[in-house]
């Protein structure tokens, strides 16, 4: 087995999925965000991040604060310190894994 | 994971490899692949062979290049893992420097600038010399009509974008760069006098600074302000050489006295960047933020 595939194989897919990758990327550079400004990132309809956001709080990756702003409800989320070494860790074995895969020759049948 | 579960999952990538070598897969823009699918993606999205990834004409893993490449987009979902890193570089900046991307809030106060530039020039009054007291009146309106339109613009982007708070190290850093410029600002002030000669070089060389600092500081990703520096800079240059575009415009169309000319100068170069400025940082916010989809039904 060669060195590439047991990278992929060790990928959190929770945190990899494009969406979920964005959202923590973002909460990593803020202090706080909201709801809106991570649909507007993220591009998806508001059930979608939702469920998105359920699967990293559910993981302690991110925090959801809900507040009333007058009758305005409003949504917050903060990136945990568990999440924020999480997607660092991520990036940086993707960067790994992006500089095997050039160095990678495939098998001969 | 487990030893055995990342065995598994190795061996199951592998053999996807292998079934690749012997497939054609269909064209696929590079554009359109990168960014765009990113959130379409996502609720499909599961670890296996994702033929719709690929983007590349040519699917051999004989080419090693090539077929490396495709090898990691394939079970990375990362098209064109170059163009989705600076796309969430851009992410990171957006997210970082959210308030200060605002741009059309600073729209109102580069339209002022340009209006009082033109306004030195053009009213004989001033050009004469003669008092005009309504005129000081006036700017001064104008500029509190253009902070108060700071808010309303405000509410418009956090309706439209959402809101970010920055990070508490951001805020000293910004605060930090603020207050060098400022300092820098008052060892040069006893230099510049309105009428001088030194008046538009300086301040614009100021200002070059500041954009060049603020695109280092930022991450270099907004190259516009290294642009706009270059500008003021060698716009700066010019006035050092006894050239000044604006006034030479100027005095073809209404003869302007030099003094005031000077100043004018000032104000549309610092109007018409700020404006450019604005736009690009909105264009940036916009480009990095696309609309979310509407709910279905």
């Amino acid at each position: 087995m060669t060195a590439p595939f047991e990278g992929l194989a060790e990928l959190d897919r929770l945190i990899h999925e494009p969406a979920r990758l964005a959202i923590l990327t973002a909460l990593g550079a803020c202090a706080s965000a909201d709801f809106l400004f991570l649909q507007s990132l993220t591009g998806l309809s508001k059930g979608n991040l939702s469920s998105h956001l359920s699967r990293l709080e559910e993981a302690q990756l991110v925090v959801i604060e809900k507040a009333f702003n007058g009758k305005t409800p409003t949504t917050t989320l903060r990136i945990t310190p568990k999440g924020a070494e999480a997607v660092e860790k991520h990036w940086e074995r993707l960067a790994r894994l992006r500089a095997d895969s050039r160095k990678w020759t495939p098998p001969k049948d | 994971m487990t030893a055995t579960e990342t065995a598994t999952t190795s061996r199951l990538l592998e053999k996807d490899v292998r079934r690749a070598r012997h497939s054609q897969m269909p064209a696929r823009s590079p554009a359109s692949s990168a960014l765009a699918p990113q959130a379409s993606r996502s609720a499909s999205s599961s670890a296996g062979f994702r033929s719709d990834l690929v983007c590349s004409t040519n699917w051999s893993l004989t080419a090693t290049s090539v077929g490396c490449t495709n090898w990691f987009v394939m079970q990375t979902n990362l098209a064109d893992p170059a163009a989705v890193e600076a796309h969430h570089r851009r992410v990171r900046y957006v997210a970082t420097y959210f308030p200060l991307l605002q741009g059309l809030r600073f729209l109102p106060l580069a339209v002022v600038c340009i209006a009082t530039s033109i306004w030195l020039v053009v009213d004989s009054r001033i050009v004469a010399g003669q008092p005009t007291p309504w005129f000081a009146v006036a700017v001064n309106v104008l500029l509190a009509g253009a902070l108060v339109a700071i808010v309303p613009i405000g509410v418009w982007y956090r309706r439209r974008f959402g809101s970010v708070t920055m990070s508490r190290q951001k805020k000293q850093l910004a605060l930090l760069f603020t207050l060098i410029t400022a300092l820098l600002a008052l060892l040069v002030a006893p230099v510049i006098t309105p009428s001088g000669p030194w008046m538009v070089p300086v301040t614009l060389g100021l200002c070059a600074v500041f954009c060049a600092g603020y695109y280092w500081f930022t991450g270099k990703i907004a190259p516009h302000y290294l642009w706009i520096g270059g500008v003021m800079l060698v716009l700066g240059v010019l006035h050092v050489a006894g050239v000044s575009p604006f006034c030479a415009a100027a005095s073809a169309l209404w003869a302007p006295a030099p003094a005031n000319c000077q100043l004018a100068s000032l104000f549309f170069y610092a109007g018409v960047l700020s404006l450019v400025a604005a736009v690009l940082d909105h264009r940036l916010l916009v480009r990095t933020l696309p609309r979310a989809q509407e709910e279905p039904g």
